[in-house]
């Protein structure tokens, strides 16, 4: 078995160099002269680092309203989703009403359409609502997640009955026993929907791209599209658009660390991604 | 009784924001998009009714039909060597090998940066015009020649954008492989050792690769979904091009917008019942599946 290993260990060093190079190489493209960047693009690292660049990056896109801006756009669309799903998924699983399931046999059925082919009727009715360009945009047509729904849903469906029962008896009503035992409940489910969607909000580059129209409203990824477009053509600012790459990706990074066990299982149970 | 209807009013008031909003922002426009594609209509000026003449329109554009066939393309190329890989990597991370959590997370965290990130850092890393990139320049140092993938070369395009996506989505079917190899029982391994199966390729062919066949089919299922809808990918690295040879069918409905509306909204129809088609043969294919085994 051991040599077997050893094999292993070799395959795995090699792969893991090929899956850091393009992290490396970003790194020490972002820490190049934009020149250096441009006229010695087969070394790896700066002669001389440039770490004044990220502060020069945000000269050239204004990156903390951008980074603002995703932010905003993410964790409202994140909680708003949490709240909006685990509130109907609890009422899918334990309440019962005429139609509940032809709706959440409807709501299933949603969860095939892209939004790719959906944001040319969605643009259309914003522009006659006069949401585009705005936050209302960015946020509410995201705020219904059938996919969320379905999760709580099964979530709650394994929690037991007796529970509930007891603040029943306490004289609790839907309301409180939702908001008091089942939401509180619900951690795993409320994290898995938390990272899958806040990843997804964060990196998504087409609704921010078609439904905003000014830079103010520019998320980061509309941001650095933008920066590529312009290093492409015309003005050498290679190494400010890594450096604007690195900034706009440390916080999924970040968050990405801090959920890592919770992303991983979801995938796992679901064999999604968001 | 009025407990029930208690119940019920609770239940509708539970369920309201998400039906409002689902009705408002995923039915509503479904039903929005086939109306426009029955309509001329820019985006400023009233539509005009012209029943299937977008349709008309796209079954005579060599473009549609070309992005067709670059969707076909792409996934040709995008979906075994993400899935391959995928199963690759979890293979080897699942053995007791040193740090091995440590290489999971170093497989896996490409996904969480934006295909936005990743598009421009590839394209960079690949680019042969304006100037050569850090791969041409290593080609051309041994004497070898990189592809003209920005200027002329659209095969290579979509290989660049396949490389760029590869490396980003091969962990996720990593993750998912490794539920599936986890689910594996140890006892079947030894019997098929007691059965003659000796060599690790053995082990592979005969046990693993046919046990893991529901998880393949669920990766199969999922990255075809995921690389058909690819929009940002082509955006950021090539914008259809070069001369269209990238462009896909979500492409071609983003080419369309916003100035023919109605022709993006008949792309778009094509595209949905593209993917109905897609969700049908997966949903007879497991209920096939759940009587075979």
């Amino acid at each position: 078995m051991k040599p077997r290993h050893g094999l292993t260990l070799i395959l795995l060093i090699i792969l893991t160099v090929i899956f850091l190079f393009p992290f490396v190489y970003l790194i020490g493209g972002a820490l190049k002269t934009n020149q250096e960047a441009l006229t010695q693009p087969a070394a790896i690292f700066p002669s001389v680092p440039q770490w004044g660049n990220f502060a020069e990056a945000m000269k050239v896109i204004d990156i903390p309203r951008m980074t603002f801006n995703s932010l905003v756009m993410t964790f409202a669309v994140t909680f708003g989703q949490i709240i909006i799903a685990a509130l109907a998924g609890y009422a899918f699983a334990r309440l019962r009403f005429a139609g509940r399931d032809l709706v959440f046999v409807i709501f299933l059925a949603t969860l095939i359409i892209p939004f790719e082919l959906l944001f040319v009727p969605l643009y259309l009715m914003l522009a006659k609502l006069g949401w585009i360009n705005t936050w209302w945009a960015l946020i509410v047509p995201s705020l219904a997640n059938p996919f969320a729904i379905f999760l709580f849903r099964q979530f709650f469906v394994t929690i037991p009955r007796e529970l509930e029962e007891s603040m029943y008896l306490d004289g609790a009503g839907y309301l409180r026993t939702f908001w008091s035992l089942m939401l509180p409940l619900a951690g795993p489910a409320v994290a898995t929907v938390f990272i899958l969607t806040w990843l997804a909000e964060w990196s998504g580059l087409l609704k921010p791209l078609v439904f905003t129209t000014s830079s103010e409203m520019w998320t980061l990824q509309v941001g650095l599209n933008f920066l590529n477009r312009g290093a492409q053509v015309s003005t050498p600012t290679i190494a400010y658009l890594m450096a604007g790459i690195v900034l706009a990706s440390i916080p999924p990074i970040i968050m990405f660390l801090i959920f890592q066990r919770r992303f991983v299982a979801s995938i796992a149970q679901t064999g999604l991604k968001g | 009784m009025r407990e029930r209807l208690h119940a019920a009013g609770w239940g509708y008031a539970f369920i309201s924001p998400a039906l409002i909003l689902v009705a408002v922002f995923l039915v509503l426009p479904i039903g929005f998009m086939l109306y426009i594609s029955l309509h001329k209509w820019g985006l400023l000026g009233a539509p005009t009714f012209v029943g299937l003449d977008n349709f008309v329109y796209l079954a005579n554009d060599d473009r549609f039909w070309r992005s067709i066939v670059n969707t076909i393309f792409y996934l040709v190329l995008a979906v075994p060597s993400q899935i391959g890989l995928g199963l690759f990597l979890a293979i080897l991370v699942n053995k007791k090998v040193l740090a091995r959590e440590g290489f999971r997370t170093i497989f896996f965290i490409p996904l969480a940066i934006s295909f936005v990130a990743a598009g421009i850092l590839f394209t960079w890393m690949f680019a042969t015009t304006p100037i050569e990139g850090f791969f041409p320049r290593l080609l051309a140092s041994v004497g070898l020649e990189f592809p003209r993938w920005q200027t002329t070369d659209a095969g290579w395009a979509m290989v660049m954008i396949t490389l760029m996506n590869t490396w980003k989505s091969a962990g996720y079917c990593m993750i998912v492989y490794l539920a599936g190899l986890q689910g594996i029982n140890k006892e079947w391994t030894e019997a098929a050792a007691i059965d003659g199966v000796r060599t690790q390729w053995q082990e592979f062919r005969f046990l693993t690769w046919p046990l893991l066949a529901p998880t393949t089919f669920l990766l199969v299922v999922t990255t075809v979904i995921f690389t058909v809808r690819g929009f940002e990918p082509i955006f950021v690295m090539t914008q259809g091009g070069p001369a269209g040879g990238t462009t896909t069918l979500v492409y071609y409905l983003f080419d369309k917008f916003p100035d023919t509306v109605g022709i993006a909204s008949a792309a778009g129809t094509v595209l949905l019942v593209g993917v109905l088609a897609l969700t049908l043969v997966q949903f007879l294919a497991q209920s096939r599946r759940a009587t075979y085994y």
